[in-house]
């Protein structure tokens, strides 16, 4: 019996989205073209952004928030362990066991929805900047110069790329075996290396902390220099946002990794890859895999260049790369909230006996999945409004940034080759639900 | 004095969500869960049995047995994991074959035959006998008869391909195996004349050989409320699995089985085979 390699699609699954009709998908992608240039041309002439991003203190609100970061931080490390155990010691299958519900839904989905209400929670309470403290703690305080592979942030992709392609392109992926041992290996290494270089250094080459970092920017809460709790508007945090090139590359190749898992939904895909699996079929999703990264980034790239050329500016990739970070939200959305919501009550199920020893530690062991708690109508109402929604807020935030860096015609002009990748981001996005 | 607050805060929110759980669990009492447990209960049952083999059988603990065996059947996929007698290390084990003939008014008889092998009345109880004892007869995976004649006829069955499996039980009723896989013959009738099957919507027919889906992946658009019947014919020992229903329907090699579907969740549902692991058809309710 290989019941462990029982496919599932994007991981883990069950019931999928109904196809949105392609008329509501046309309607709202009119909609997000006549919200843009309206934005563009006719209301914003000066930066607003910046001003907002400033925000309020919220009075009192560190003490709660701090002592709740320390509850949470041990919780989470709890879980983390019992869910890296939990793996190896816990049936090997897909359904039955806490871990992959937990990576793939809980944490991969959760995080970035998480981190974009309630700001840089990760920060304070994941396991690896506990662990990662932990050693900086007890390591030699000697003062090893970190190479420059680790401190240009680069590394963070491999991370994020290699989830990707566990996620979507290995037919083991969703394998708690897998997961684990994939687990283990992030965390050695990590720590390997923070005993090296210490965890400050190391900090950048965790790929989910700083990916789910850049997601806290669109939080209404954040903490200012002084570490205070300050509260502004939705959204409004982007024009603080420094973009570096691998910042602009995770974000890309997250976005491209999330449109894939859309390719894969499609009848299309499903045709494509009748009867195929095992390495056969890693082998393809690999290629799918990294055709449509490959072509997310290279649209991106290319309006950049040519914004380059239209501003004079040599970093318009870098400049204006915040603005993907609203669209990787309302692609994530689209694509996983109805997954959250109801594949992810097997989390409450398995939680009760996360090492599958017959255990109902919160009387919820016999939890069952309820498919009916968001309706379909729901369902497709949030993704046509988070596509469109995360494209509006990314135009409004690039024609903010250009008002701010250039001249009020060069400005507009700039904004012509990102509209163009918008729309045709927004369009490939609501294609992909019309499945 | 504020982490004092923060404390009672804290330990209320806790206070809240434990009650939450409780309505959650509640709630979900009264839906039957088949689970694991089922397998627990019957290897305990078989453990007791073996010590009451000494004694002669004791009438109660048959009729245990028996709602074992319907509980069991309800887990299609489990009858051969139940109670099992290993016969692998004897020269000639029993054997059996079946044939059925469906009698053109909503029944089929069965013919069936053993060798090295003794069929012996079910009633009044006997104890274990190596090499003795009766059918058991399956349709459609569940338990419908136990048998000592070799012709039975079977009665009251709906239009359509059936399924039919003999095994080879002991006077106790565990089956006897070989290389815990129990003896047992198939095969299968389409009945005519009988009470038509459920009333279908909708019909997916699937064939499936050397690993491929004859005509591709069959999709289906259907509204919620209604009933789909899908036959499935596949070429080795498959099981259909249909996503979130959490459905599942026994193939055996090239015999059609039929799994009905009432549509009562809506969104896309896949359907895949268990063990080849792919994607075979797809339900598009809404």
């Amino acid at each position: 019996m290989n019941s462990s390699t029982v496919l599932l699609a994007h991981g883990v699954g069950g019931r999928s989205d109904l196809p949105i009709s392609p008329w509501d998908a046309a309607w709202s992608g009119a909609t997000v073209l006549l919200l843009s240039f309206a934005a563009l041309g006719l209301l914003w002439h000066r930066p607003r952004l910046a001003k907002a991003a400033l925000g309020r203190l919220a009075q009192g609100g560190e003490c709660f928030v701090s002592s709740l970061g320390r509850i949470f931080r041990a919780l989470i490390l709890a879980l983390f362990l019992v869910v890296v155990t939990g793996s190896f010691v816990g049936p090997d299958n897909t359904t039955s066991n806490l871990t992959p519900v937990t990576v793939y839904i809980v944490f991969w989905v959760g995080g970035p929805f998480l981190s974009a209400i309630f700001g840089p929670w990760w920060r304070a309470v994941s396991p690896w900047e506990t662990l990662g403290s932990l050693i900086d703690k007890v390591r030699p305080q000697n003062q090893n110069q970190p190479p420059s592979w680790l401190t240009s942030g680069w590394l963070a992709l491999l991370p994020i790329s290699l989830f990707h392609w566990v996620e979507l392109a290995y037919h083991q992926g969703s394998s708690p075996r897998v997961l684990g041992w994939a687990a283990i290996l992030y965390t050695a290494t990590l720590m390997a290396m923070a005993w090296r270089w210490g965890w400050k250094n190391v900090r950048n080459a965790e790929g989910f902390g700083v990916l789910f970092s850049l997601m806290a920017t669109l939080s209404p809460v954040f903490k200012d220099d002084q570490q205070r709790l300050r509260v502004r508007f939705p959204f409004t945090g982007l024009a603080t946002l420094v973009m570096t090139p691998s910042l602009v590359a995770i974000v890309l190749a997250v976005l491209g990794g999330t449109t894939f898992d859309g390719v894969t939904r499609t009848t299309w895909w499903a045709d494509l890859t009748v009867g195929e699996s095992g390495w056969s079929l890693t082998t393809i999703r690999t290629v799918g895999l990294v055709w449509v990264v490959m072509l997310v980034g290279l649209a991106y790239q290319m309006a950049s260049r040519l914004g380059g050329r239209l501003t004079g500016d040599r970093s318009f990739a870098e400049r204006l790369g915040a603005s993907l970070v609203p669209i990787l939200l309302g692609y994530d959305l689209a694509h996983y909230f109805s997954l959250l919501l109801l594949e992810g009550q097997d989390f409450i199920r398995l939680l009760s006996d996360p090492w599958g020893k017959g255990w109902d530690v919160f009387s919820t062991a016999n939890h069952l999945v309820n498919w009916t708690l968001v309706s379909t109508t729901v369902v497709g109402w949030v993704q046509i409004l988070s596509i469109v929604g995360g494209h509006v807020v990314g135009v409004v935030f690039a024609h903010d940034r250009s008002v701010e860096l250039w001249s009020s015609r060069t400005a507009l002009r700039s904004q012509y080759p990102m509209l163009i990748v918008m729309v045709v981001y927004t369009m490939t996005g609501l294609v992909l639900l019309t499945g | 004095m504020k982490n004092r607050l923060f404390v009672v805060a804290v330990l209320s929110l806790v206070t809240l969500f434990a009650a939450a759980c409780g309505t959650i669990e509640e709630k979900t009492e009264d839906i039957p869960v088949v689970t694991v447990m089922d397998h627990d209960e019957m290897t305990e049952d078989t453990m007791t049995e073996d010590t009451m083999d000494e004694d002669a059988m004791d009438h109660d603990a048959m009729d245990e047995d028996a709602m074992d065996h319907d509980a069991m059947d309800e887990d299609a996929m489990d009858h051969d994991h139940g109670e099992l007698v290993d016969v692998s290390g004897l020269d000639s084990p029993p054997t059996v074959s079946v044939t059925a003939v469906a009698d053109g008014n909503g029944g089929a008889v069965l013919e069936i035959e053993v060798s090295n092998f003794t069929l012996v009345p079910v009633s009044p109880p006997v104890a274990h006998q190596p090499g003795q004892g009766h059918a058991h007869v399956y349709v459609d995976g569940a338990s419908v008869a136990m048998v000592h004649e070799t012709t039975v006829a079977i009665d009251d069955l709906t239009d359509g391909h059936h399924n039919i499996r003999v095994t080879l039980a002991t006077n106790d009723h565990r089956e006897y195996a070989i290389k815990e896989k129990a003896i047992a013959a198939s095969t299968s009738v389409m009945v005519t004349g009988g009470q038509s099957a459920v009333m279908a919507d909708h019909e997916i027919t699937l064939e499936i050989m050397g690993g491929e889906i004859m005509g591709g992946i069959q999709r289906l658009e259907m509204s919620t409320g209604e009933v789909v019947a899908i036959t499935v014919t596949s070429d080795i020992d498959e099981l259909l699995h249909i996503h979130a229903y959490d459905l599942t329907l026994e193939l055996m090699a090239g015999m059609p089985a039929t799994l009905l579907v009432e549509a009562n969740i809506p969104g896309v549902f896949e359907g895949e085979l268990h063990h080849a692991g792919f994607q075979v058809l797809s339900l598009e309710v809404s």
